[in-house]
Order: structure tokens, then sequence, then C-alpha cells
């Protein structure tokens, strides 16, 4: 029997001026970001992204910043605000917010990034900063069906519901919706489902051939599900060193994400540039 | 909206059975499995007047939160809630006050609503309203300085144009209508 997610429930005319993927666990951070970079650039918006970890799947959308993470050695030999150092360039883009109103401001928050993250906003102040201004933050974590990845989750998310509690703090479980039922019914990604505030957006698990082929393509989502564009097709057996049937496979995987991803925040009213 | 009239005087197992069946009922009107906030959103009908007559959030809050968890379970009496969820729904509830106070203008707020909030200020549950979202300019918050653009590495090539791989003339709306087209015929497939 499949499982009815609870939908997105934001309230209309809502400015999301940011947005980050944030998880202590590895689970499809950078993936949720690319979608909804995806999404965005897709819509006509400027993007302004910033990352923990070193790769060059989110360039294709705009300026990136790494933001590089106090090391433990650096904080044991005294160096304490290192972080809040490092992530300058971050608190200058929201800042900025106020005046760029077509601006997003995206964050794909490494594993270890993602639990400094919260103290980092907290010391900023933003909750009461950014909601003064209607402009809203958009959480997303993501997720997967098994014990390590929700409780990872639901840690996270009572993080952000304690320290930008004005804001939008929204699960993305990644899975087979029949295939919850094979989970007993206290499994903590249930809890997770339960402790969402403004429901959730769910996004399909790919096969895993799928999945890492489209790790290796570093252009935007919607070029590469076109299943109109051959040289999109060529793009992708050239990159990912698939034949011409997988590299369609992986271009309908794109197609897959972007359509859940699509209709998963239908209550944003983001519309693809004519 | 729909409105489930109750008629309770809070004492007794049917006021309990009375007030679980219009929860449930506000449930069924949300079409199914709904956000905690969309919930107490749908709920305010039923809710908003019990407040108004001086029912606590004690009384009210693990009803809602049982129904909102198994809207088909058996909610028996009796039921308690820890501090820290009441504090959750409470502000919850007053959050989609507000958006409907917003949404149907200055001085038109529901009564029932205002002395909610003013009972709950009372009690210290809900800090006071902080006022109008702030329209000035502001300056600098926090840092010495507002960056007009971002630091972006001199080495970022900026965003990829739309449509790169025909060359810019192809909008997102219409590559988008055709992913979406194509995604609906995968679906028929794996059926």
């Amino acid at each position: 029997m499949s499982y009815n997610f609870p939908p997105l429930s934001i309230p209309p005319n809502t400015r999301i001026g940011a947005f980050a993927a944030l998880s202590s666990k590895k689970s499809a951070k950078t993936t949720v970001n690319r979608i909804a970079g995806n999404e965005f650039h897709d819509a006509g918006y400027e993007l302004v992204i910033f990352q923990h970890d070193d790769h060059n799947l989110l360039k294709c959308f705009g300026g990136t910043t790494r933001l590089e993470l106090a090391k433990a050695s650096q904080i044991m030999r005294g160096k304490s605000t290192l972080d809040l150092k490092n992530h300058t360039p971050l608190s200058d883009a929201l800042i900025s917010l106020a005046d760029k109103t077509n601006r997003i401001v995206m964050l794909d928050g490494s594993a270890p990034g993602s639990e400094r993250i919260s103290s980092i906003l907290n010391a900023g102040r933003f909750n009461k900063w950014l909601a003064d201004r209607n402009i809203f933050f958009m959480f997303c974590v993501p997720l997967r069906p098994i014990q390590d990845s929700a409780l990872g989750a639901l840690a996270m998310m009572e993080e952000l519901h304690q320290v930008m509690p004005d804001h939008f703090v929204v699960p993305v479980p990644v899975c087979d919706p029949d295939d919850l039922s094979l989970l007993p019914r206290n499994h903590p990604f249930f809890t997770v489902i339960k402790t969402a505030r403004h429901g959730v957006i769910h996004l399909p698990a790919l096969a895993e051939d799928i999945a890492s082929g489209l790790e290796r393509l570093e252009r935007p989502l919607s070029d590469i599900a076109d299943p109109d564009s051959e040289e999109a097709l060529a793009y992708i057996m050239q990159a990912s060193g698939h034949d011409r049937l997988v590299a369609g496979m992986i271009a309908e995987g794109a197609q897959q994400l972007i359509t859940a991803f699509e209709k998963g925040i239908v209550p944003l009213a983001l519309a693809p540039a004519e | 909206m729909k409105f489930h009239y109750i008629k309770l005087v809070m004492s007794g197992s049917s006021h309990h059975k009375g007030f679980v069946d219009a929860l449930k009922a506000h449930w069924l009107d949300a079409g199914g499995p709904v956000s905690l906030t969309s919930f107490l959103w749908e709920c305010r009908p039923t809710i908003a007047p019990l407040l108004e007559k001086g029912v606590s959030w004690n009384w009210l809050g693990p009803r809602v939160l049982a129904v909102f968890e198994e809207p088909d379970g058996s909610i028996e009496d009796g039921l308690t809630i820890a501090d820290g969820r009441k504090k959750t729904l409470i502000e919850l509830y007053s959050r989609s006050a507000r958006r409907a106070r917003a949404k149907t203008g200055a001085g038109r707020a529901n009564p029932a609503d205002e002395n909610f909030r003013q009972r709950a200020e009372n009690s210290g549950n809900l800090k006071p309203l902080s006022g109008q979202a702030k329209t000035e300019k502001v300056a600098s918050a926090t840092c010495s300085q507002v960056s007009d653009v971002p630091a972006i590495p001199p080495e970022s090539v900026g965003a990829t144009p739309h449509g790169t791989f025909s060359a810019g003339a192809d909008p997102p709306i219409g590559r988008r209508a055709r992913i979406r087209q194509s995604s609906e015929v995968r679906l028929k497939l794996d059926q």
C-alpha cells in the first residue's frame, strides 16, 4: 500500500529568499540542491550559491563560493570563531536579500557543515532579521527510510526548529512510497514526517547506477532531462561513459526528479521563464 | 473550510468525544494527510470558540495531537501533553491565526483569536507581536557592510544560459512541458 505524504503547505506569496539542504548524514543533500537550483534557475532567479564540499555540480546555476570549515586541530588551538569568519560571505549574501528581490541564496551543506550551521545562523540572528523583512529560509532535510538517516534528519529538524522557528523546515523523503509498508509503525522515518510543520517534498529513489550517472554530469538538470535533445544525450554518454540506452535512462531519471520536485513545491508558485 | 458546530461545557467524556469527532471531521475536510500547521488552520473554527471560553491548551493540545497522529484511531480521554509540545502547538496555532488576520485585513481579526493571544501573552506562553515587518532599509545588521554582490570567486563562469544545448533558443517553459510529457509516458510504461 502506498504511503500518503502530507504535501508542502506554505502561505501564498511567501518569498523564499534562501534555500539549504542540510543533514548530518549522507542523504542526497547536493542532489536536492541541484534539483532546487534547477527549478529556481528555470524560474529566472539569480542564484548565489555556497557549498562546504568541493564539487562542480552547482556551478551551472550561478557563482559558487566554497566555505571552509574549521578543522578540529584549529579549534583545539583556540581558533573558536574561525567557522563564523569563514561563513561571513554567507551572512553578507543573506543581508543582500533585502535589496535583491530576485536573488535566492543557496547553501549546499556538508554533513559536518550541517551540524554547525544552526549555531552560525543563530549567531547572526537571522531568524528575526529575515522574517521581519518577509524573507524566508527554506531548509530541506533529505532522509531515506533507514534508521540512521531518519534519526539524523530528526535531530537536524529539531535544531532548525529551535534556531529558525519562523522559517520553513521541510523533510525530503527520498524513497519509493510502496516500500514504506515494510517499516514498523514506530520507525523514526515516520516520526520525521509527523514532526514536519509544513508538509514534506517527496522525491523518488533512483536506481544506483542512474543516480551515480547523474552525479557525473555538471549541466543543469533541465538540459540533461530534455527528451528532444540529441546533444544532451551525447553529453550524457560522453560524461558518464555509458552507452545510448543507459544515457537515455539517466535522462529519464533527471525527468523524474524534476517533475517530482515541481509537483512538491506547487505552493511556491514558481513557473519556468518564457 | 467547514464549521463543525460543537456546544460544549467543558466537563465529562461526552465533551471529549464531541471535540475529537469534530477534529476528525476537520481532518477529512482537509483531504487527508496535511502538515500540523494546516491541520491547526482547518481546526480553527472549532478551537477558537473553546479558547474564547477559557479552555486550556492542556486539554485541547493532547486531543489535537492525538487526532493529527492517528486520525483513524480511538482517542482516549485523560490525555496529557508535554510542555514543549504544548508550546509548539500554541506557537503554530497563533501563526495560523496571524495569517488569517493578514488575509482578512487589519481590524477584522477574529475576536476569539485576539482574546487567545492576550491570555497567552499574559501567561507568558507567547512572545508579544514584535510589530509589522520593517520596510526601512537596513544599512548593516551584524556585518560592517552590506555587500551589493557577495563574494563570487573570480573563476566562476556564472550561470549556464537556459537551453544551452540549443544555443539559448529554447525557453525553459517549452522544455519543461516536454519533460513533463516524457515523464508521463514513462509512468504509463511502468504500470
